[in-house]
Order: structure tokens, then C-alpha cells, then sequence
């Protein structure tokens, strides 16, 4: 049975392609792709689509798609119901806290904004801590907002951590480390078993070496 | 005034032949049942909030349609049909000799996240065998699941049995608190396997039981899984499930059902609801489950004692779009008529339908003679 593959465009993509290399799988079409957005592995029956990182979610939530690989960052954001059976090791980084140097949220008496483009990523968190916090959704350039004053402190993925230095951020906390994953459809994994068991055994054995 | 023409979000009309399509489904499902014997039941679809609100319900507070009547208490829109069917065995069938089959097909509601393309009214078929034991009802139920799946004309169906007793009695010899199964239990039910290990790997735990837990998530596929599975055993309890399982296969197998059914030891959802066998069923093209069911001997509870209960649903709309629509226009009649020979085409008209025919009655100005049309369709 033939058997899709939703992959994240853009930073992860090249990683992945390169993961698919090394698995002997064929991704060719994939690096000279122009504008086409569904892809045939030469070699087996294997179709890949590119899309956003949170399409590949919902792609694969629906079964349109039997794989996806995606960040964690967006699984973390997602209220997803697929299997996330592999880390795959690429597209590393982390999840913090960050506010002025000046303005510790963890010491701050009252009412505490928090802006983030991971508003679920950040409730969850402000929420285990037992801290009662209001999040502000913010679409880029989160390190902006605590330093025109629109809020205390932000949540966001930091890779080094320039960005924030530069804005004169400080990390309070490290919430969760983050890579890309390769997620499965449950009914999928269920019908197509043997294929899909063989094509994570093969990315196992790359990311494993 | 302009009136709304939009459908609340999550909603959806059905017509023509999705609607004959879902009809028959749901027809034939419910013939099967009635065929083995189980009573159908009706209930409301508003209930209070808190008949739903204890804590075997895993069902969060939003994933609820709520409101309040008229004396301010909360009302939601039916999330499932089990709980509402505990409420009538306990309520109203306490008196009534054990055991008793029920079965259903109702609407029911959930409150999914916006713009995820779900449906949030979604019509479940199912049955509750209520008053017996696993060794005395499991076997039956799940014959009737694979009938049931079988009923949907899909290509391909796999029905997926699991035991929660896999689990649990694994997880005894841990010596652990309470508080981390159900982190556990979440990780291997999504077989998320990254997070699993990390959170193990943090456990003082012996490394025999760390393995064990890191290689739950794998345990699923043909029988074969058991036999894996009975060379990690390490206590009693794990061995005893696992033989019980392999039971039901030999049974299920000597009925001609061995194709069809898989295993997955790792499947572990609602930790305080079901209590023993777990079973999900797939189909080919159909990117949801469209089966679950369980033994939840916890939940229905009489003057005394638990009464022991399994049951299942299907999730009728899920399968809609893969069947194909069968349009026979054999039994379909169309007759024209004019005024003139009005009475003459109704009582034609009644005449064929008393033959078991699906008769459209049509004027047309221009004839005299009333004319008679076989096939076109509906």
C-alpha cells in the first residue's frame, strides 16, 4: 500500500531530505522542486507533500497524510491526537522564558503579561508552575513586545540565543528542549502497518548512527 | 432583519445520497444488533452537567456544550451515550434481571477546536451489555464489533483488542507513586516514544521495568505481539492477561474472524474508565477510529456493588464518505399527471406503493392520459 508523507517546508526541510537521503529513500524530486507541492519517491511508493508545520499536523490528524515530520514547538502548540514515534534529532532547540534583566517575572508582585507566538505552550507552563499569568498572542519579533512595555515577559524558542542578547533579554527558564518528530497517523499506523514500520525502521537506523 | 444562513462551526447538513448513505448504515448496524438481542434505548439529548462530571469522565470541561436552564443549572448537549445509558440502568432498570443488552443510535456532541475540520455533532451506534463478567460477555461483544464492521462494506477492517490489565498489572511491581502512571499511560498510548523515555529514564526504577515500559508502545500488530510480550512477562498479572488474550484469539479465530484482528498491548486510553479488554476498530481509507469500545466494570454502580459492563460505538458519519452510493431506480415509479386525472393517479399511485414501490407523483399541464414511469431515480 502506498503511503504519504506530510514534511514541514522550510527549516526542517532540507534536514529531513537529508535524513530520507541517508535512508536510502529517494527525495530527488524533492530538492528541485519549483513549484510543485506533491512529490513521488522514484524508488518506492512513497508520495510527500510540503506544507506548513502546523498543516502537517493537521494533514496527518485527518489521514490525508499517514507521516509527518514536525517540531515539537508545534506538536507542544497543537491539540493533536497522532502517534509521535521518532525524535529525530534535527532542528534542535528550546523552549524559555525571557524578560528585562530589570523585570523578573518570577519575582514580580501582581498582574504578569506574558507574549508569545506559543500561547498554549505558554498557559501550560505558567500553569504547572501554579503562577496565574495573562498571554498575549504575538505573531513575530516576540522579543519587541517586553521592551516597548506591551508585556513582562515572553515565551518563545530561543536556537542561540543572539536575538535575545541583542534585545537585552534575559533566559529566567529553559521550558522544554525542542527537535523535529516524525508523528503517524493512528488509523494509518494500524492499516499499513508493515510499510510504515519499514520506512521508520530505515530513518531509525540513520538517526542512530 | 437579514436571517443567518451559516451553520454553527463543526455542524453540517446532510442531503441526498449522503443522507440514504448514512440512513442504510445506520439501519443495517441496528438490525445486527436488534438480531443478537439487544433493546434499544432513547435518551434525552440534554442531561446535566454533573452526570457527566465525575471523575472516571476524562472528557474536559470545554469539550462540552454547555448552557443552563431556566433555574441557572448547567446543561450540555450528550458528549457520549454510556454515560447517559449508566444513568438509565441505574435509575431505571435496577430491578431488572441481569444481564442486560441495550443499544442506541444517537447524535452526540463535542466541542472540538476551531477550524480543525471535525465534526462536533456525529451520530454513534452501540451497544452496553451490562451484568457480566469478562470470560462470561467479552467474547460475544467483540464477535458482534467485528459483524458490526464487517456491516460497513469496507474493503479492509482490522479490530484492535488491547487490556488494560496489561498495563496496570505492570505497573504494580514498579513501586512508584500513583501520580506518574497517568503520565506514563498517556506517553505509551501515544506511543510518543522520545518523551516516554526521558520520563523513564528520571524514574528510580529497576532496568528491567524500564525496558519493559519503553518496548510497550511496539506491542502491537498480529497475534504474534503475545507471544513477544510473553518473553518480557515478569509477573503474574502480565501473564494472565496475556493468556487471556490469546483465548479470545483462538476463539475468535476458530470463528473465522483471525484476519481481521490485531492486538496493541501499549493501548492504554482513559486509565479510570475501562477495566479490563480494550478494542478499537479501523477501516481502509477511513482516517479515524471508527470502533472504540471496553469493559468498564467501574462505572455502573447499583444499591451495593459495581455491575460489570462492556459496550462499543461506531462512528457512523466517519465511514459516509467511503461508501459507495448504490442508486437502484428499480423500485422507483414516476406517474405525470394533469388536473383533469388527478384522483386516477393517486389511487394508481396508492396502488403501487401497496407493491412495495417508491412512487412520485408529478403534474404536467399539457396531458390527458396520465403516464407511467419506471426507474429515474429518487
Amino acid at each position: 500500500m502506498s503511503i504519504s508523507i506530510a514534511l514541514t517546508k522550510g527549516r526542517l526541510e532540507q534536514e529531513t531530505i537529508k535524513i530520507l537521503d541517508k535512508a536510502n529513500f529517494d527525495p530527488s524530486e524533492l530538492k528541485n522542486k519549483g513549484r510543485k507541492l506533491v512529490f513521488q519517491d522514484k524508488t518506492q511508493d512513497i508520495k510527500y507533500f510540503l506544507v506548513k508545520a502546523a498543516d502537517s499536523i493537521t494533514y496527518v490528524e485527518h489521514g490525508v497524510a499517514d507521516l509527518g515530520v514536525v517540531g515539537k514547538d508545534t506538536i507542544l502548540e497543537s491539540d493533536n491526537n497522532c502517534y509521535e514515534v521518532l525524535d529525530l534529532g534535527v532542528g534542535k532547540c528550546g523552549f524559555i522564558v525571557a524578560s528585562l534583566p530589570e523585570n523578573d517575572i518570577f519575582k514580580k508582585v501582581g498582574h504578569i503579561k506574558i507574549g508569545s507566538k506559543y500561547p498554549k505552550v505558554a498557559k501550560d507552563y505558567f500553569k504547572n508552575k501554579g503562577m496565574d499569568v495573562e498571554v498575549i498572542k504575538i505573531e513575530g519579533s516576540v522579543e519587541l513586545a517586553p521592551i516597548l512595555g506591551l508585556c513582562d515577559g515572553i515565551v518563545d524558542i530561543m536556537e542561540t540565543g543572539t536575538t535575545l542578547k541583542e534585545n537585552g533579554l534575559v533566559v529566567l527558564d529553559r521550558i522544554c528542549e525542542i527537535s523535529a518528530r516524525l508523528i503517524v497517523n493512528k488509523a494509518s499506523f494500524k492499516m499499513k502497518q508493515a510499510e510504515i514500520w519499514e520506512f521508520i525502521d530505515r530513518i531509525k537506523k540513520v538517526i542512530n548512527n | 432583519m437579514s436571517k443567518k444562513n451559516i451553520l454553527p462551526e463543526g455542524t453540517r447538513d446532510l442531503i441526498l445520497e449522503e443522507c440514504i448513505v448514512k440512513r442504510a448504515l445506520e439501519r443495517d448496524i441496528d438490525k445486527l444488533f436488534e438480531k443478537w438481542g439487544y433493546k434499544e434505548v432513547i435518551t434525552p439529548t440534554l442531561e446535566f452537567y454533573e452526570t457527566f462530571n465525575h471523575n472516571s469522565q476524562t472528557l474536559r470541561e470545554e469539550d462540552m456544550y454547555k448552557f443552563f436552564d431556566n433555574r441557572g443549572r448547567i446543561l450540555i448537549l450528550r458528549p457520549d451515550m454510556t454515560i447517559p445509558i449508566a444513568r438509565v440502568v441505574e435509575t431505571k432498570l435496577k430491578d431488572v434481571d441481569l444481564p442486560i443488552k441495550l443499544r442506541y443510535t444517537s447524535n452526540v456532541f463535542r466541542v472540538h477546536e476551531s477550524l480543525g475540520g471535525k465534526r462536533n455533532e456525529y451520530t454513534d451506534c452501540g451497544v452496553e451489555f451490562i451484568g457480566l463478567e469478562d470470560k462470561e460477555s467479552d467474547l460475544e461483544v467483540l464477535v458482534l464489533a467485528l459483524e458490526a464492521l464487517k456491516k460497513l462494506g469496507l474493503n479492509d477492517f482490522k479490530l484492535e483488542i488491547g487490556n488494560i490489565g496489561f498495563f496496570n498489572g505492570a505497573f504494580k511491581n514498579l513501586e512508584i507513586d500513583e501520580e506518574y502512571k497517568e503520565t506514563i499511560a498517556k506517553f505509551i498510548e501515544d506511543k510518543n516514544l522520545k518523551s516516554l523515555e526521558d520520563y523513564l529514564a528520571n524514574l528510580d526504577i529497576k532496568e528491567e521495568y524500564r525496558i519493559f515500559f519503553n518496548k510497550l508502545p511496539w506491542l502491537f500488530g498480529s497475534k504474534q505481539v503475545l507471544e513477544d510480550a510473553k518473553k518480557l512477562a515478569f509477573n503474574d498479572d502480565i501473564k494472565e492477561t496475556l493468556e487471556y488474550l490469546e483465548k479470545l484469539y483462538i476463539e475468535l479465530e476458530a470463528l473465522g474472524y483471525g484476519e481481521n484482528v490485531t492486538f496493541d498491548l501499549g493501548m492504554i486510553p482513559r486509565l479510570n474508565y475501562y477495566t479490563g479488554i480494550i478494542f478499537r476498530g479501523y477501516g481502509e481509507g477511513v482516517g479515524n477510529t471508527l470502533l472504540r469500545g471496553g469493559r468498564y466494570d467501574n462505572l455502573i454502580h447499583f444499591s451495593k456493588s459495581y455491575v460489570p459492563a462492556i459496550g462499543f460505538s461506531i462512528d457512523i458519519d466517519s465511514v459516509v464518505p467511503n461508501v459507495k452510493f448504490n442508486n437502484s431506480s428499480e423500485e422507483v415509479y414516476k406517474i405525470y399527471y394533469s388536473q383533469k386525472n388527478r384522483i386516477e393517479a393517486i389511487r394508481k399511485s396508492q396502488e403501487l406503493r401497496n407493491q412495495g414501490y417508491i412512487v412520485d407523483l408529478l403534474t404536467k399541464d399539457d396531458i390527458d392520459e396520465i403516464k407511467i414511469v419506471k426507474g429515474g431515480g429518487v
